[in-house]
């Protein structure tokens, strides 16, 4: 009589999670709280605290020992977008932040924990607060302010309300909304009665000095300049001055009339038309004068101030300047909810047609007319995001996807890139380092990858979510415009908040780990909104929806002991269904060995399923020190400076993989054909490298591929 | 925001590992050599007591009453007499800075003048031709000019005036020169007439970096 043979099975490396029926061993149906690391093993995953800590509030039971604390944060509202920005090469940064108060919040951390941010204010020192100024809040699902950079300053937009620029100091309106007002000539000098001004040198003044006997006229126009040099449309035609010159050697001047521009406004500058008669005809064509035009008007100055309304016009026509080219200027559109700066060029969408507008290069705030794009038609649904890479501008629609390319001097033009996906949740668009651009769509997650350019490398659109197809079910497509991303480079993760059809308000993540380019997920998380900071630091900051619970922004770190306090890490590997159907009758297992990192006397624990069964086989899992037994390594809790532990003198130790072992049985279950293992902590830390199972087999089998068998292939 | 949060949670029961502490600590020393914040410090935490003399700004004068000449010419700008400078200072910076420059003078044409009947001082007619003559000022930074005064013209006898510029430099040797160009349109006669610059002084407040 032989025993049965025990055969082992190495499960090397891990990989992620994979919920398709058949999948790799090596990979997990489920992985939650946990993060791979770059020695290729998973670990205990991130959580998250408030940014700022709680602080003593010395209320009258502090002398009775009672210690009352308060965050700053306890009566935050719900923060609807977050924004992270710096100047100064990144020495000076600013964390923005909106609220559903209407508020906008700058982060001031000199009076923390207490008072820890400023209200933006305006140009007139009104504040942001929700009073003074307001922003809108809607709670139902919306694209949420977007924002994007500009020569140090922050944009905001968000379609509904006033589009504004930070600039560190003030939030001013981005632009002008509307062409200037008409400049007004005349020739009554308001000093001396109705004489005109007069000049008796003939190389100043406007028109030529001889035309005594015959009319001469000029027409002005005007644009609005605010402090960043962004310029308004120009004023529409006025009336022009017609008057004969006083004599040949006097020539009269013009007093011009100009309209004072709106709050921001810190100069005006002033075109010219040249004389619009010739020999006391007005120039009506093209004729015989050697003007192309009378409808040009030419640079005349810049007044520098918003005060002045009467400047007195001494400029021959020889000393104007360049032409005013008015298709070159246009408001900011005022509706735009999306953005992004491309190649110079700011990019706006988001307002109620399928247009795209362009801002002329180098001006962020100016958009001619002309400067547009049709994108798709209207059964694609609406554009939705804009995201530069590469050499392309990428513009996403709810079904399809669009790239411009081009640039300022050669022009843009937009080209066709699938009609099949598109993205339906503008902050998850993300761009994963070397692997492409990432974004939500109504039926998964898809990566656009290539190099957006003929270059051999094809551009193309791969679904990332495949491996993760129930998860992928438990989205709430009606609420997707609640999803948001943030790349977390400390971790090389993708992180993704997702509404659930039981949690419109986002309360699940995904996380995609580009490194390896494998799925894990966690739940409690509250996210609203969130950023990543694009500093040295490199921190994931995200604000919350629940404003009762767990109010503020947060950040993402695995150095915290919980989830905002009120949530504990669970970390838990759980591996895909092993198949031994096709090698063995079937199996029973009777060992699984855990390669982990002896992190001490916290134990892991190890349960396991069997053919695809609910429950798992043992209702407590079995659990034991990440550590040999016959270590004795000091550990936090008992190890003191100068102490020992049986016998040895406390040290600093390390950490190292080791072998825990967990002996199993499943005879009570019968044959087992399938095998699903898990993994978890007891407490918090945990980190695994591979694990193996013994397991005691019947008979074996040797199966052939039946394609194969047939005279056919082994694969597709 | 300049915050930093521990990146390694360990508990009782863990190993104690000083790779733990280490990358916790390094969570704060990356802060150090230049990347602490405004947020890092109190409010009102750092005090004028607490910083270097002429740590963040240093001033550079030159201030005189000693008489000197800008001789007329055509075109050229003097920035002393041969013996006496208009206003010049140099310094050294050992880092980038913006240099705001303040120059304040008064001066007065050389030629003899006489009372209108309207009590407003003006030359005399016999200078006719001379009514284009005028002195103006400017200020340079290591040859560059920064600034630069309006054309005072000769009919206004005494005059003073007052200019400021600013210009960021790198670190190293720079000079400050006022110079003045004492000129006309048109160089035809009478001959030109002599300004003596009187009170001046200039001043260079740096502000480093």
């Amino acid at each position: 009589m032989s025993a049965i043979p025990v055969t082992q099975l190495t499960i090397n490396p891990l990989r992620g999670m994979d919920q398709r029926w058949r999948a790799e061993p090596n990979s997990a149906e489920i992985i939650t709280d946990m993060t791979w690391n770059e020695q290729d093993s998973w670990m205990d995953g991130p959580g998250y605290r408030r940014i700022v800590t709680d602080y003593v509030v010395r209320g009258s039971n502090d002398r009775r020992g009672t210690i009352v604390t308060a965050n700053a944060f306890d009566s935050e509202s719900i923060i609807t977008s977050l924004h992270w920005f710096a100047q100064h090469n990144g020495a000076v940064q600013y964390t923005v932040w909106e609220t559903s108060a209407g508020e906008l919040k700058i982060f001031n951390g000199s009076e923390a924990p207490s008072d820890i941010f400023d209200y933006m204010v305006d140009r007139e020192n009104n504040a942001f607060n929700g009073t003074a100024r307001s922003r809108t809040y809607t709670a139902t699902p919306n694209i949420r302010t977007q924002s994007f950079t500009y020569g140090g300053r922050l944009y905001l937009l968000n379609g509904k309300d006033e589009p504004v620029v930070f600039d560190g100091r003030k939030a001013d309106s981005c632009g002008f909304f509307s062409p200037a007002g008409v400049a007004t000539p005349n020739m009554l000098d308001k000093t001396n009665d109705s004489d005109p001004i007069r000049v008796s040198d003939s190389n100043i003044g406007a028109g030529p000095s001889s035309d005594t006997s015959h009319d001469v006229g000029f027409a002005y126009k005007i644009t609005f300049v605010n402090e960043r040099g962004q310029e308004s449309p120009a004023s529409s035609e006025a009336a022009s001055v017609v008057y004969k010159q006083l004599n040949l050697t006097t020539k009269k001047i013009i007093p011009v009339s100009i309209p004072t521009g709106p709050a921001g406004c810190v100069a005006r500058r002033i075109y010219r038309s040249l004389n619009l008669y010739s020999g006391g005809d007005l120039i009506v064509g093209y004729g015989s004068d050697i003007r192309t035009s009378i409808d040009n008007y030419y640079f005349h100055s810049e007044i520098q101030d918003n005060v002045t309304e009467v400047f007195t016009d001494i400029i021959p026509d020889g000393l104007l300047g360049a032409v005013l080219d008015g298709s070159q200027l246009g408001a900011f559109p005022f509706n735009a909810s999306i953005s992004a700066v491309f190649k110079n060029t700011v990019f706006v969408g988001g307002m109620t047609s399928n247009e795209i507008r362009f801002s002329r290069p180098l001006n962020p705030e100016v958009f001619p007319e002309d400067n547009v794009f049709q994108i798709g038609d209207s059964t694609l649904g609406p554009v939705t995001a804009l995201y530069p890479t590469k050499n392309a501008l990428v513009v996403f629609k709810q079904r399809g996807i669009y790239l411009i390319k081009g640039d300022p001097n050669s022009g843009f033009y937009a080209q066709t890139l699938t009609l099949d996906a598109g993205c339906s949740a503008p902050r998850t668009v993300m761009e994963l380092p070397g692997l492409g651009l990432a974004f939500l769509s109504e039926s998964g997650v898809f990566l656009l990858e290539g190099a957006m350019t003929n270059t051999g490398n094809p551009t193309r659109v791969v679904k990332l979510s495949s491996p993760i197809p129930d998860l992928v079910d438990t989205i709430n497509k009606s609420a997707l415009l609640n999803a948001s991303a943030a790349i977390d480079r400390n971790s090389g993760e993708y992180l993704l908040s997702i509404p659930t059809q039981d949690k419109p308000d986002p309360l699940l993540l995904f996380k995609y780990h580009y490194e390896v380019g494998e799925w894990s997920t966690s739940e409690n998380w509250p996210i609203n909104c969130m950023v990543t900071s694009g500093d040295h630091r490199g921190y994931v900051y995200f604000g919350t929806w629940d404003s009762t619970d767990i109010a503020g922004i947060h950040v993402i770190s695995r150095g915290w002991e919980d989830k905002g306090g009120l949530y504990s890490i669970n970390p838990s590997y759980t591996s895909a269904y092993m198949d031994f159907g096709t090698a063995f009758q079937s199996v029973h297992p009777i060992r699984f060995n855990v390669y982990a990192i002896g992190y001490g006397n916290n134990d892991i624990e190890c349960n396991f399923a069997i053919n695809r069964e609910l429950d798992a086989v043992y209702s407590t899992a079995r659990s034991h020190d990440q550590r040999y037994p016959l270590d004795a390594l000091p550990v936090y809790g008992t190890a003191t400076f100068g102490g020992s532990t049986k016998g040895v003198q406390d040290r600093f130790s390390d950490h190292r993989p080791v072998v825990v072992r967990f002996d199993v049985s499943a005879s009570h279950k019968g044959p087992v054909h399938e095998l699903q293992a898990t993994f978890s902590a007891q407490t918090r830390r945990i980190q695994i490298v591979n694990y193996n199972v013994e397991v005691k087999g019947g008979m074996q089998r040797k199966p052939k591929p039946m394609t194969l068998s047939y005279g056919g292939k082994t694969s597709r | 925001m300049a915050f930093r949060y521990r990146q390694v949670f360990f508990e009782d029961g863990d190993i104690v590992s000083p790779k733990d502490w280490n990358r916790n600590i390094a969570e704060y020393t990356q802060e150090f050599n230049g990347y602490l914040d405004r947020d890092n410090l109190p409010s009102s935490g750092v005090t004028s007591a607490m910083i270097k003399d002429e740590a963040c700004n240093s001033v550079h004068s030159f201030s005189s009453t000693t008489d000197t000449t800008i001789t007329g010419d055509i075109g050229v700008w003097q920035s002393t007499d041969g013996t006496t400078k208009f206003s010049e200072v140099s310094f050294t910076l050992d880092s980038d800075a913006m240099l705001i420059l303040e120059w304040s003078g008064t001066w007065e044409w050389s030629h003899s003048f006489q009372l209108s009947s309207g009590g407003i001082a003006y030359r005399g007619i016999s200078t006719t031709g001379a009514s284009d003559d005028y002195v103006e000022y400017r200020i340079l930074v290591d040859g560059i000019e920064v600034c630069r005064l309006p054309k005072s013209t000769f009919p206004r006898v005494c005059d003073s005036a007052y200019m400021v510029g600013a210009i960021p430099v790198a670190g190293g040797n720079h000079t400050v020169t006022v110079q003045a160009k004492n000129s006309r349109e048109n160089d035809s006669s009478p001959s030109f007439i002599d300004v003596t610059l009187k009170e001046r002084e200039l001043f260079v407040w740096v502000r480093k970096r």
